[in-house]
């Protein structure tokens, strides 16, 4: 089978004794969802900064969309990146664009023409529930809102990969779950979804696949029912 | 690059001034005070120069021959005179030449110096003109040496002050320059790096929607380069209405000589292409490389 995301045999250290990878093992197929869980240092955010290629694996292979990320050259890495829609904990929004200027933000990185963004933002705001916020600043609109201009920013660009970085760690707890629907909406429509969260509880209550991490290594990888159990590998 | 993309980035720098706009205030100050400076130590040293070179036209000698000299040896003298070091022009002026002029000098009163006619006290002169005043006593000296000069008279006490004045303006004037382009640079390039700090975020965003390294670069170009013309058109308008102001004061204060020093005073209008090339040029370049200087850092991601 073809994974769109496969880590094999990956290990990161960022010195000597800091390892924050050890010999880890994700395959993820095309149209997947796929919850990634632990505790804050388990090594998500280092297995996130190697799909973005911030950092580079310090053993192992990492493969996203058959490309092999560690062996990206400089100058190919904003290509790569443009194939990946992320979303981050902070939303990372320009607080001196408006709405709609941050979602054609990264078509306009992708130098296309004003043509196309016209037609194209308007659509992705309308998805998100949007279309009235256009022209609103990120500070007038709630934390829910500035993440769905986020994931409309991630989205605008049609990626095959979206990868979600705790991106319900700054909302209200009923407005995760609607960010989490959103997020499986997405993924109904074809797109790879992988989101990291340590709430453990809020990614019983929707099931589907889920890989724990734990002090680098994966504890647990498997399918589990709404509100199932789950049992830690050995 | 499609043109759409470019009038866009374009745009971005330009409305960034507007967004960060204390910090391109901050920015427009240092550079508009650096540029203002270097121009005003510019004007100064060209002006002393000019003054200097108005001083040296006028610097004549008059030297003197003895009594009773052959017609043969006074083109001798005059050839040995001009063979000197130093020595641009040489007028002979015959004792007939020197009476017309003392009687012209004299203007009414010249009946006075009539009888003068047989007995003419007049020397045969020559009036020779050096090209650089700093050496005037040696060439005095050279000339006193050549046998059948009796005496030579030149001014070299305006001479003196002249050259002193000129090396003065000269070490400190290239010496401010020099100086004041380093610190500008340095205080520049902090500036914009405390701009871009606070712009990490932004630049950091950028990296993950997959911009490159050149689309991010180029509004913070053009944001330099914008602030660099905005100063050097400033500091030119500054500088103009200063330039015309001090003249003016100066030329209506001063004595007869300084006056005519003064008419030396080269007029705005022959610097202004060469002050407004030298302030747009220095201005954009030190906007733009004090960008790409303070952002290199932070493009790493």
């Amino acid at each position: 089978m073809n994974f769109v995301i496969d880590l094999n045999h990956v290990s990161m250290k960022y010195d000597k004794k800091n390892i924050a990878l050890h010999d880890v093992n994700i395959h993820v197929g095309a149209g997947e969802f796929v919850f990634i869980v632990g505790a804050s240092g388990a090594g998500k955010s280092s297995i996130i900064k190697l799909l973005l290629r911030e950092k580079t694996a310090s053993a192992g292979i990492v493969s996203v969309n058959g490309v092999n990320v560690g062996r990206l050259k400089q100058r190919q890495i904003p290509y790569y990146r443009r194939k990946l829609g992320v979303v981050f904990q902070d939303f990372r929004l320009i607080p001196n664009m408006t709405v709609f200027d941050n979602v054609a933000f990264s078509l306009r990185v992708t130098d296309t023409s004003n043509k196309f963004i016209r037609n194209r933002v308007p659509y992705i705001l309308n998805l998100m529930g949007l279309e009235h916020k256009a022209k609103s600043y990120p500070h007038e609109i709630s934390g829910g809102e500035q993440q769905r201009v986020a994931l409309a920013r991630a989205l605008v660009n049609d990626p095959p990969i979206l990868i979600a970085d705790e991106p319900t760690g700054n909302i209200d707890p009923e407005l995760s779950f609607e960010i989490v629907e959103l997020l499986q909406g997405i993924n109904q429509c074809g797109t790879t979804v992988l989101m990291v969260t340590h709430e453990q509880e809020m990614v019983k209550s929707f099931g589907g696949r889920i890989i724990t991490i734990d002090r680098g290594t994966v504890v647990f990888d498997d399918t589990v029912q709404p509100d199932g159990r789950m049992e830690v590998l050995r | 690059m499609k043109t759409s993309s470019l009038r866009y980035l374009i745009k971005e720098g330009a409305r960034n001034i507007w967004s960060n706009r204390i910090m391109s205030f901050t920015s427009m100050g240092v550079l508009t005070t650096c540029l203002l400076l270097v121009g005003a130590a510019y004007l100064i040293t060209v002006n002393v120069n000019s003054m200097v070179r108005y001083v040296e036209d006028q610097n004549e000698m008059s030297v003197f021959l003895a009594e009773g000299i052959e017609k043969a040896e006074v083109s001798s003298i005059q050839k040995q005179i001009s063979n000197l070091r130093n020595v641009v022009k040489v007028d002979y002026i015959s004792k007939e030449e020197g009476l017309e002029n003392m009687k012209e000098s004299f203007g009414e009163d010249a009946y006075l110096i009539d009888d003068l006619k047989d007995r003419n006290p007049i020397p045969e002169t020559f009036v020779v003109k050096v090209e650089d005043i700093s050496l005037t006593a040696r060439t005095k000296s050279d000339l006193e040496a050549i046998p059948g000069i009796e005496d030579v008279r030149a001014s070299s006490a305006v001479a003196d002050t002249m050259t002193r004045l000129q090396q003065i303006v000269g070490t400190f004037g290239s010496a401010i320059i020099l100086a004041l382009g380093i610190i500008s640079l340095v205080i520049i390039s902090n500036t914009i790096r405390a701009t871009i700090f606070t712009r990490r975020k932004e630049i950091n965003i950028m990296k993950f929607v997959g911009a490159t390294n050149s689309f991010i670069r180029i509004p913070f170009v053009v944001e330099g380069f914008l602030l660099g013309l905005f100063s050097a058109s400033i500091a030119f308008l500054i500088i103009w209405g200063s330039y015309h102001y001090l003249v003016d004061s100066l030329k209506t204060g001063a004595s007869a000589f300084l006056n005519e020093v003064f008419q030396s005073i080269i007029p705005f209008d022959e610097l202004a292409l060469s002050l407004g090339v030298f302030f747009g040029i220095t201005g954009t370049v030190l906007g733009m490389f004090g960008s790409l200087i303070s952002m290199r850092k932070h493009i790493k991601v």
